[in-house]
């Protein structure tokens, strides 16, 4: 659970661009398409098999395959919804989910960002408008994300909110650990 | 030959419950609240993973015993 500080508000969140989902969504596409070759090449296999048996038991192993292929795309979408940019009035919040057992939260104050940095590399990012976002902070770590679509947009909303911010004190330094507990009142979770 | 596969497929219905379990509580628990996404794809990954289910008890029914 994420915590706001007053008056902050979201400007943007940030997933990475729909082709890294697609790139899952075809190897996935690729897997479905092995049952059929097995199953064109299983009657001359199983001919001494009891039909009776086999035909059953392949159907199920089958039902089980595209379960196991089920719950692995559906791990992999909530990796994707999960890892995300925040970006609010104050700070940029990245969140890393990695697998079902490794949760990573960091965050900059706004007013430590000096520089951002954007690379668009390859064919695919060049004509899909996505690419790499780096923001480095003043002698302190680089936050980066890979994949981003609308590059511009963020840069210019940090950018623009960074310059806004500068002067107003942060309440916490970048760091690489889950948000503190705030206190109950004039807080507002999401 | 029944009973054997029934028990497989027993087991790998507690594992897949328990990992299907495991993401729907982090869905719940990090998505940013007003958005709709999350819930369609999970009513979307519940209908199916039931659909495939049944399929896979009702290929077992057909098994003899």
């Amino acid at each position: 659970m994420l915590f706001m500080q007053d008056n902050e508000k979201i400007l943007l969140v940030v997933h990475k661009h729909w082709f890294t989902l697609a790139r899952i969504g075809i190897i996935f596409f690729i897997l479905l398409l092995i049952p059929p070759a097995v199953l064109t090449v299983l009657p001359y296999a199983a001919q001494t098999l009891d039909p009776a048996i086999v035909e059953p038991l392949t159907d199920l192993a089958l039902s089980v395959y595209i379960l196991v292929l089920l719950v692995f795309l559906f791990l992999f979408w909530m990796q994707y919804y999960l890892n995300m940019w925040i970006v609010t009035t104050r700070r940029i919040i990245d969140v890393q989910q990695k697998g079902l057992f490794s949760r990573e939260i960091a965050e900059i104050p706004l007013s430590h960002v000096q520089d951002v940095t954007i690379d668009v590399s390859g064919i695919f990012q060049t004509f899909l408008k996505f690419g790499t976002i780096r923001v480095q902070t003043a002698g302190e770590r680089e936050f980066a994300m890979t994949e981003v679509p609308d590059l511009y947009a963020i840069k210019n909303v940090i950018v623009k909110y960074s310059s806004l911010s500068e002067g107003i004190p942060s309440s916490a330094p970048p760091s690489r650990q889950e948000l503190p507990e705030p206190p109950r009142q004039n807080q507002e979770n999401f | 030959m029944f009973i054997l596969t029934a028990i497989a497929f027993g087991l790998f219905t507690i594992l897949y419950g328990l990992f299907a379990s495991a993401i729907l509580y982090h869905l719940r628990q990090y998505t940013l609240p007003g958005r709709p996404a999350p819930h369609i794809i999970i009513i979307v990954f519940l209908f199916l993973s039931g659909l495939f289910w049944l399929f896979g008890l009702y290929f077992l029914m057909k098994l003899p015993a």
